[in-house]
């Protein structure tokens, strides 16, 4: 199991969420990896998305249960939990995209 | 500028080796490297390894000091790592090292020990070759799965394209003892096998695998007729996402035409390539981007029945097996073995690290096309 | 207490989770279908969080969604309370995620609140207090949860997750406070304790001596604050542990069906702990048009209610 997120990493993925949360792209490229990395918030399919915004592209993974994505969607970057750990640590929070 | 001989090289079996460490395939494929080149251990000069992830898979850095005290000598030695590109680059850097007139003799290891974790804990080690930060939750299937989608939509490439390269590699892998499958598949296998990043199939990725393969450069002869002739190496963004194309491997363009440059050849002369097929669509990139057919025409040009040049004759990653450090060397050492049987006289191997970040690029000529 | 100075809501927003439950799905899958047991709770669907949500993701999704829909000047926000009873952090506060996700300025007075359902109106109105004081020019107060309950318990049927976010400022005002009253009594209806995942309730005791005393108590000190009677507001806001409490309380404070008819999302979404008031809150104000008047009162177990009136200033989405 991966280890879960240290605190200075983290530190320095929270002060750029602002460049990008609350923006809107749309998806250009979008699939369903059914094999997860270890420490996966869900053992459900995780879809990732490649978004193109207005100042880059980003490939990021899409928020669970939201409506279907798929290639034309526009989306809002957003933040949710990106992996999981019974490790008493910090949680790893970060960008994702979901249909707006 | 000197020219760099190949004059001895060995690849162990690739496969789930249960009885075999990483240091156990390491020494295999070198001391049986060097017998093949009929030289002594101590005739090695220098030591080069490409490894991925043996400090991740257990917990061994230091590899190349390892290496070294397997020799009564103990040669200077250093690992090179560009995750899968790993072999290729350490190729380079031994070429680099002859070139400069360093050494004369050096070998080149390349070796991956990848079963010992569980799968699910690979996965996590493999991410690490692309950019954990722009791609944190995504693995290397997700990756080429986009890849993929991309080429299809772009091109019109088809499932059953992507599953033929697939079919292709496995049965080339049954005239070689040293892959790690030897079983015939059919393109409905493919497509009927479990998706695992869509439109990727299980049977479209390669396996996990352990293994190594050693190869000696020298720039004396030591009876050998099978040279390096050309090489290139170029590299592209390592986040997709940062990509200007996703339906070409830029770097893969760019390492070739500069090896064919130094080669004095075109894409025209290659007999036989190993090229990269971590997953179908790599090889589809291959082909196009290595100039054997037209962009967009991958699919159909890896489909005839007969092609100009061989492709992927040992297996390739697919069906030989992709210990990440040991492919680059292994395609050499194939590549070697067979031009010494006559095989072949202008040969091709292609190693890519990521998604095509890296991208190396090694031409070989034996005889009188030297 | 009766609010001297031109003070209420600049903005608000929302967020649900996209996935259902139904209450017939619960009821088979505790065993009790055919009991009635969501019927006599007047509940039909609840929100369940995805795997990747927390309090924190909910309330940050509210605050985008408040921005999104009211012009709000972010730096002017120096206060922000978050109420939870699911802070994802026991220790180390949510608010400055929330904060820093949503680009808040680094000159905040920030705080976690608990105090179980009424957390989030709590924060609301401590966001008030820095406006009012003038200690920030702008506050924001959210509720936000992901209630949790022990498989086969009753809670099961209503413990949802949702997030409301308040803006609080004194010009532009979407509505204005007329006047609020707290109270709070050591009464041990429902708790939980560190290291244990679900809550406990006392059962009966939950209702009558906690949250009916309570909000009724809360309600009648602002009424007679305010000299106003039920009748004299457009619309009404009860808490929603379900959709049969704030009815029974309405009627027994001389409110009627019509004045809470908003105020019953619950009945679709659950009960979203901190968030439900402020959650339904929202909904009247979406559906109030200039010059409504509301009448609000929360519950949080442990035991406290806030009575709050306010008059709109604007039209909601719907009018």
């Amino acid at each position: 199991m991966k280890h879960a997120i240290s605190p200075p990493r983290y530190y320095r993925n929270s002060i750029k969420w602002i460049q990008w949360i609350g923006k809107t792209g749309k998806v250009i490229g979008i699939t369903t990896q059914q094999v997860q990395q270890s420490n996966s918030t869900s053992h459900l399919p995780l879809q990732i998305a490649l978004v193109e915004f207005e100042q880059a592209q980003l490939l990021l993974p899409i928020a669970l249960g939201g409506p279907q994505i798929t290639i034309g969607t526009k989306v809002i970057c957003t933040l949710r939990k990106l992996s999981s750990t019974t490790e008493n640590a910090v949680i790893e929070y970060g960008l994702v995209c979901r249909s707006c | 500028m000197s020219t760099i001989y190949i004059v001895g090289s060995a690849v162990t079996k690739f496969g789930e080796l249960w009885d075999k460490s990483l240091r156990d395939l390491i020494q295999d494929a070198a001391f049986s490297a060097i017998k093949d080149a009929t030289l002594e251990p101590k005739d090695i000069e220098a030591i080069f390894i490409g490894n991925m992830a043996a400090n991740q898979f257990e917990g061994q850095s230091h590899l190349g000091a390892l290496v070294s005290s397997f020799f009564p000598h103990f040669p200077p030695s250093m690992r090179i790592e560009s995750a899968c590109a790993s072999g290729s680059l350490a190729m380079l850097t031994a070429e680099n090292a002859l070139l400069a007139q360093r050494y004369n003799t050096v070998l080149v290891i390349g070796a991956e020990k990848m079963t010992d974790v569980d799968a699910s804990v690979t996965t996590d080690i493999l991410a690490g070759a692309a950019d954990v930060e722009k791609e944190q939750r995504s693995t290397f299937p997700g990756l080429y799965a986009l890849l993929a989608q991309a080429h299809m939509q772009k091109f019109k490439t088809t499932s059953e394209q992507l599953a033929n390269v697939a079919v292709k590699n496995h049965h080339n892998a049954l005239a070689n003892p040293h892959a790690q499958f030897h079983k015939e598949i059919t393109v409905q296998d493919v497509i009927q096998s479990p998706m695992v990043a869509e439109p990727l199939h299980l049977l479209d990725c390669s396996p996990i695998s352990d293994g190594a393969s050693a190869v000696v450069l020298s720039t004396k002869k030591h009876h050998s007729n099978i040279i390096i002739a050309g090489t290139g190496h170029a590299q592209d963004t390592l986040a997709l996402a940062d990509r200007k194309s996703l339906t070409e491997f830029a770097s893969t363009q760019k390492a070739a035409t500069q090896a064919y440059a130094q080669a004095n050849i075109s894409a025209a002369d290659i007999e036989a390539a190993e090229m990269h097929d971590c997953f179908t669509i790599a090889e589809i990139f291959a082909v196009e981007d290595l100039g054997f057919c037209k962009k967009g025409k991958g699919g159909q040009y890896i489909q005839q029945t007969q092609t100009r040049q061989e492709l992927n004759p040992s297996g390739g990653l697919k069906a030989c097996g992709h210990p990440v450090g040991a492919t680059g060397v292994k395609q050499i050492a194939y590549l070697h073995q067979q031009m010494k049987l006559g095989r072949w006289n202008v040969t091709l191997a292609h190693n890519i690290g990521g998604s095509g970040a890296t991208a190396v690029v090694h031409i070989l000529k034996q005889g009188k096309n030297l | 207490m009766l609010f001297s100075q031109e003070i209420g809501i600049v903005g608000y927003g929302t967020y649900l989770p996209p996935k259902r439950i139904f209450a017939e799905e619960i009821e088979k899958k505790q065993g009790k279908a055919d009991q009635g047991i969501a019927k006599s709770l007047g509940i039909i669907s609840k929100t369940v969080p995805g795997e990747d949500e927390d309090a924190i993701t909910l309330a940050i999704e509210a605050g985008l969604d408040c921005f999104a829909h009211f012009p709000i000047q972010k730096q002017d926000i120096s206060a922000l309370f978050v109420g939870s009873e699911s802070h994802p952090y026991a220790v180390k506060p949510s608010g400055t995620v929330i904060a820093s996700a949503l680009g808040l300025p680094e000159t905040l007075a920030m705080a976690d609140f608990q105090f179980a359902c009424k957390a989030g109106v709590q924060a609301m109105l401590a966001a008030t207090a820095y406006v009012g004081s003038g200690m920030a020019k702008l506050g924001m107060g959210i509720g936000s949860d992901t209630a949790q309950a022990k498989p086969g318990n009753i809670l099961e049927f209503t413990a949802a997750a949702g997030a409301a976010c308040f803006i609080i400022g004194t010009t532009n005002l979407i509505a204005r406070f007329q006047g609020a009253v707290s109270i709070a009594t050591d009464t041990p209806d429902f708790w939980r304790r560190p290291g244990y995942e679900f809550p406990e309730h006392a059962g009966r005791f939950t209702a009558e001596p906690a949250y009916f005393a309570h909000v009724k108590k809360s309600s009648t000190l602002l009424l007679n604050e305010l000299h106003k009677k039920p009748s004299d507001f457009t619309y009404c806001v009860f808490h929603t542990p379900n959709a049969k409490f704030p009815k029974a309380v309405a009627k027994q404070l001389g409110f009627t069906k019509e004045q809470l008819q908003h105020s019953l999302v619950v009945e679709k979404i659950g009960n979203t702990y901190a968030a439900a008031t402020l959650l339904a809150l929202t909904n009247v104000l979406d559906h109030a048009k200039k010059g409504d008047t509301i009448f609000v009162a929360s519950y949080g177990s442990g035991a406290g209610s806030d009575a709050l009136a306010l008059e709109v200033l604007s039209n909601g989405k719907y009018t």
